[in-house]
């Protein structure tokens, strides 16, 4: 059969259409993944929690705020380098937070970078000034003074900033309890007040409402006041983040990281590691199954012992040994599924290459003088690529599934990004127990997908490869006073 | 008789894959250097208890010094360090086919020993318990539908469950274990999430069973809606194809009733194969189980393995149940093989 | 007197996406009495297989029309539920030889087991007698009583091919019918089977319905011959009158098809392929590749002439010398 003509029976089936529509579809979104992505992410920034340090933590996706109703929290960072304000030694730099949703930030932070001075650090102050005209001052953070040996200008949070969290902290707490008492004479305890800042700040005080605390809504001036010794002192950038209550696509982990990058880029990887483990270990298998079966004699002995051998041992523990023993990089872990895989279609190709070796077709090729490799390449191949190419698809799922659980056992590699390990992170996280349904649900279906993907087309092959099943109604079974 | 001869020769090549796998792991673990530094560790700490013990008597330093480094050389000796790793691997090799499997360094049994085979003991029936329950409902569930479905093929509902058989086939059992505690345990608060018995465990007897079986319902589950999707499409096609067979047709034509001829005339012959598709299911969620006990924290020989893995590594526990679990893997192709004898007169001569 | 077996007009059509196949469409014949043998003879495709397999009720699922009579001492079968009719009919009434030997037998049970297990199954004799009379009949058609332990697997073509024929006689049926039985094996084995055939009519008088695309092979054994092409039967009379005076062309270009062995002349094939089931040709299904045919042919059915003695055919021919003449 031509491999056009295998193609054509394959999307003559249902399961063959479907699954070559899925195969187009995963590998356009993997392009793109491959094409928006560094080939290092892994590696530099998923593995890099500073990346993601802006991020809200364990937050579901934003869509699902559609579905829950309630204004939620969206992400908001704002960023500026000018002042909007400058009195004296003292710039002032503000960023207006428009806040409506019906539940607090997740968090407030600041962030200061490429701080320059002459003499003495510039003293900071972050304020922020509510809706209804109260202010409150949340911190004073500090700008390390000059080392001993250094020289002016001092730079400071050059490469990454000055990052100090608005929400947590006995100083917060006691700036807004004063706050409470002073503005609204309320005398909130500060033990409620611990665990509610970020409410706290975008609250008024109400006896009654939840925590104690009522939203107030509108728009928050979040004021940094930087006040410079010299007036050749610099301060680079200034930027709050307000935490979102949701967040992106596929919202996040513990650690802030957004999960729609993880699961877009495990997305080459899963296919990567399925086609290649796939391609080397059928390649191997039918090679070896050709050569024994045509070559017969000792050759065949060797390689039918061995076939015998490897397909006895046990596949997960034997990988998971191997793993970590050895190591855990992508490439052997490929390696080792390859190692264990072949033996299966090594002795499907040897039993077909027997009966065809004593058909005319070969015994009419020797005649004429082709030489073995002609032969084996030649005229015994073809006739087994219709199985060879069924195994070949029915393989690329397994190494997928085996990958994933390597990597959910956390043997994966770690300078790669896969969904057996976003899983294993979730789990190990606590996930499950937690109800973060968005961190563990999205990764096991996009492995579902993409082994089904493949066993879909696998299906499709069955006509091919078992012609008897091909039409559907078969005479025999059952046949007894049927169709009366 | 005619039996033997096949089963021999199996035998043969089983214990021939037993053997390569023990020589993989000893191997491995001594080319990467990793038995050299476990049994560094090991005499470590005997050195560090040493030194405590000679100090009481020995006083001054120098000599303390000079005693404690004679005993780490006695020690180096006695555990082959001295030497490299692949003149001591007949001995590895020897000292673990007589199961003498050492001791754990830091996973215990429940009863505190160290020793790796009572570890590994304890925990071996409740992998069996786990396995064989999920087996014996999908070979149940695999023959009754797939054989009924082989009756329909062509049809809607067959068309529906070939495609069944492929997600079934595409869901990684401990995945679907992490959606079944989602739902089940933490959405509905139906099941137990893991674990194999209540806090505080129920009295022994009767109660204390009927915990462990709702503590299994979960990861038994799990593992049969994974594999029972492709087994009872294979049941579904093997059967299929017997029944298109001619001596089929001739039973028929015989006048037998129609129970007769699906039984003994299309299961029977289609059973050596549908067999070897149970062996092989068996055999792979022995693998699998290192998974679904991980999820559901099932304390069977999956979970020692994750426990030995994950955090302080475990060696010598690894190692022995790499080789237990090949040992079990073996048995059973062993088992497949003498089913398959008494199950197809066809083999038996070859 | 009533004939044993009295088939008439039956009918077998399959469905299939192109339209239905009518690979029995209308056939009707006769078994006179015990020991008379008819074969029934036709190129493949021309629906012997599936006549002799809706004479026994052996139907695939895409069945789209079974009907028509088969009448057994004047009883109509077809009339038979289906539980009645694998009780009665199958196996006690008529057995079967189905073509391919070879795959007729399981290869899980040994041959003991295969040849008594309907006898046991229901008519609830010991299993001492049925394996008694297994060996006896094992032993009649020429094989060890020791066969009766062994496998399938074990046996020869030939050696498999006298299992089934025996496990046909098991139930001591009236009509005994065979398709193909001879295809598969060589040509020694197959004169040894077609002289079991013979010694069976004549010792235990049994009926056949002998089916064969091999004509020469059913002028050994035949008492009457019916002609099968393309769904329908075409001719029918007495081995002699059908062999030496054939009156449908197809039937001439079927003998003169035969080898012989003292007979300078090349045998002769017969051009063309046989009707396409599902949409057979008008008129007459041979017609277009009849060399006589002529105008009412590829228009009008032709009914059944008389041709003299037993002798009836299916030709426009035969109408033209009778009805003008």
């Amino acid at each position: 059969m031509t491999p056009r003509g295998m193609l054509r029976e394959l999307l003559a089936t249902g399961p063959g259409k479907a699954g070559m529509g899925l195969l187009v579809a995963l590998l356009a979104l993997s392009l793109y993944a491959l094409v928006a992505f560094p080939l290092d992410f892994g590696a530099k920034r998923w593995s890099n929690p500073s990346v993601w340090a802006d991020n809200p933590r364990s937050v579901p996706p934003v869509w699902t705020g559609l579905l829950s109703g309630g204004r939620s929290m969206p992400h908001t960072v704002l960023e500026t380098e000018e002042p909007a304000e400058v009195s004296g030694a003292t710039r002032t730099y503000r960023l207006r937070l428009e806040f409506e949703a019906d539940v607090p930030p997740t968090f407030l932070t600041v962030a200061v970078a490429g701080v320059r001075y002459h003499a003495r650090p510039p003293r900071l102050e972050v304020v922020v000034r509510r809706p209804d005209g109260t202010s409150v001052v949340l911190a004073r953070p500090q700008v390390p003074g000059p080392r001993s040996g250094e020289a002016a200008p001092y730079e400071r949070f050059g490469e990454g900033s000055l990052r100090v969290a608005l929400t947590s902290g006995e100083r917060t707490t006691t700036a807004l309890r004063e706050l409470f008492l002073d503005e609204y004479a309320a005398d909130v305890p500060p033990e409620d007040l611990r665990d509610a800042l970020a409410r706290a700040i975008v609250s008024v005080p109400e006896p009654g409402a939840p925590d104690g605390l009522r939203l107030l809504r509108g728009s928050y001036d979040l004021e940094l006041r930087a006040t410079f010794d010299d007036p050749r002192d610099e301060l680079g950038s200034v930027r709050f983040v307000a935490g979102g209550s949701r967040f992106g696509l596929m919202g996040t982990d513990s650690l802030g990281r957004d999960l729609a990058q993880g699961l877009l880029i495990g997305l080459p990887i899963a296919l990567f590691i399925g086609i290649t483990a796939s391609i080397a270990s059928t390649a191997i298998g039918a090679t070896l199954g050709i050569v024994s079966g045509y070559m017969g004699g000792k050759t065949d002995l060797v390689i039918q012992r061995l076939a015998d051998v490897v397909a006895n041992v046990p596949l997960l523990p034997l990988l998971i040994f191997l793993v970590f023993v050895v190591g855990s990089h992508l490439l052997l872990i490929i390696l080792f599924l390859v190692a264990f895989s072949w033996p299966g279609l090594t002795i499907l190709v040897r039993s077909m290459v027997l009966q065809l070796r004593s058909g005319q077709l070969v015994e009419s090729a020797v005649v004429i003088g082709a030489s073995r490799w002609r032969i084996m390449s030649r005229h015994i191949f073809p006739h087994t690529a219709p199985y060879v190419l069924a195994q070949m698809i029915f393989f690329a799922p397994a190494a997928i599934l085996a990958e994933a659980g390597l990597s959910f056992l956390g043997l994966g590699d770690p300078s790669v990004v896969t969904w057996g390990q976003i899983l294993e992170s979730g789990f190990r996280t606590g996930a499950v127990f937690l109800g973060w349904w968005w961190w563990v649900i999205p990764p096991g279906v996009a492995i579902v997908i993409t082994a089904l993907t493949f066993m879909l087309l696998a299906l499709g092959m069955e006509p091919v490869v078992n012609p008897r099943l091909r039409s559907g109604a078969p005479a025999g079974y059952r046949a007894l006073g049927a169709g009366r | 008789m005619s039996f033997v001869r096949p089963l021999a020769v199996r035998a043969v090549t089983l214990i021939g894959v037993l053997l390569a796998v023990l020589v993989l792991l000893v191997v491995s673990l001594g080319a990467t250097g990793f038995s050299d530094r476990m049994l560094r560790a090991v005499v470590g700490e005997e050195v560090r208890g040493l030194r405590t013990a000679l100090a009481e008597t020995i006083r001054d330093p120098v000599e303390l010094e000079r005693a404690v480094e004679a005993q780490r050389g006695e020690l180096e000796r006695f555990y082959g360090l001295d030497r490299s790793w692949y003149t001591r691997l007949p001995d590895t090799v020897l000292r673990v086919i007589t199961l003498d499997l050492g001791e754990a360094r830091t996973l215990k049994s429940s009863s505190g020993s160290r020793r790796v085979s009572d570890i590994i003991l304890e925990r071996l029936p409740n992998t069996a318990l786990l396995i064989t329950t999920a087996l014996v409902i999908t070979a149940a569930i695999g023959l009754v539908v797939g054989s009924t479905m082989a009756a329909r093929a062509g049809t809607k509902l067959d068309r529906a469950l070939s495609y069944f058989a492929a997600t079934s086939f595409a869901i990684p059992a401990w995945w679907l274990g992490i959606l079944m505690i989602l739902l089940f345990a933490f959405q509905l608060r139906l099941l137990p999430a893991g674990g194999m018995y209540s806090t505080p465990p129920p009295e022994a007897g009767l109660l204390r069973f009927l915990d462990l079986l709702w503590h299994a319902v979960l990861p038994v589950f799990s593992l049969v809606l994974v594999t029972v999707g492709p087994y009872l499409y294979s049941v579904r096609t093997m059967t299929l194809s017997v029944a298109q067979e001619d001596h089929v047709m001739v039973a028929r034509a015989k006048g037998l009733p129609e129970g007769v001829v699906v039984r003994r005339h299309i299961l029977r012959v289609a059973a050596p194969p549908i067999v070897t598709g149970l062996i092989l299911g068996l055999t792979s969620s022995l693998g699998g189980s290192i998974l679904i006990e991980t999820v559901f924290n099932w304390r069977g020989m999956g979970r020692l393995y994750f426990d030995a893995v994950a955090g302080t590594p475990d060696e010598a526990v690894i190692v022995a149940l790499t080789f237990v679990f090949t040992l079990l893997y073996v048995a059973a192709r062993w088992l497949l093989e003498v089913l398959y004898v008494l199950l197809d007169p066809r083999v038996r001569y070859t | 007197m009533t004939p044993l077996l009295d088939v008439r007009d039956l009918r077998l059509h399959y469905e299939t996406p192109r339209g239905p196949v009518r690979a029995v469409d209308g056939v009707s014949f006769e078994i006179g009495s015990p020991g008379e043998v008819v074969g029934i003879v036709g190129e493949s495709g021309s629906g012997k297989t599936s006549m002799a397999n809706a004479l026994m009720r052996i139907l695939p699922r895409n069945v789209a029309r079974y009907d028509g009579e088969v009448l057994y001492d004047g009883e109509d079968l077809m009339a038979l539920t289906d539980e009645r009719f694998r009780k009665e009919v199958r196996w006690r009434t008529m057995a079967m030889v189905f073509q391919g030997a070879m795959s007729s037998l399981n290869p899980v049970l040994n041959v003991g087991r295969q040849v008594t297990e309907r006898v046991l199954v229901e008519s609830g004799a010991s299993k001492r007698e049925a394996y008694r009379k297994a060996e006896e009949l094992l032993e009649l058609v020429g094989l060890p009583r020791d066969i009766i332990k062994r496998y399938p697997h074990e046996l020869s073509g030939g050696m498999k091919q006298r299992v089934v024929l025996a496990m046909a006689l098991m139930m001591d049926p009236r009509i005994l019918i065979l398709d193909e039985p001879t295809s598969a094996l060589d040509v020694s084995v197959q004169a040894q089977v077609m002289n079991l055939l013979k010694q069976l009519k004549r010792e235990r008088g049994m009926a056949m319905l002998f089916i064969t695309h091999d004509i020469a092979l059913a002028s050994d054994l035949c008492d009457r011959v019916v002609v099968a092409y393309g769904g329908e039967h075409v001719e029918s009379g007495t081995l002699a009158e059908v062999l030496t005076a054939p009156k449908h062309p197809y039937t001439q270009k079927l003998i003169a098809s035969i080898p012989r062995l003292h007979d300078p002349a090349q045998p002769e094939f017969i051009p063309g392929r046989p009707p396409d089931l599902v949409d057979p040709p008008s008129g007459c299904r041979f017609h277009p590749r009849c060399d006589f045919a002529f105008e009412p042919c590829d228009s009008d059915v032709p009914p059944w002439f008389e041709a003299g003695g037993a002798q009836h055919a299916r030709c426009w021919l035969l109408g033209q010398s009778k009805g003008r003449g």
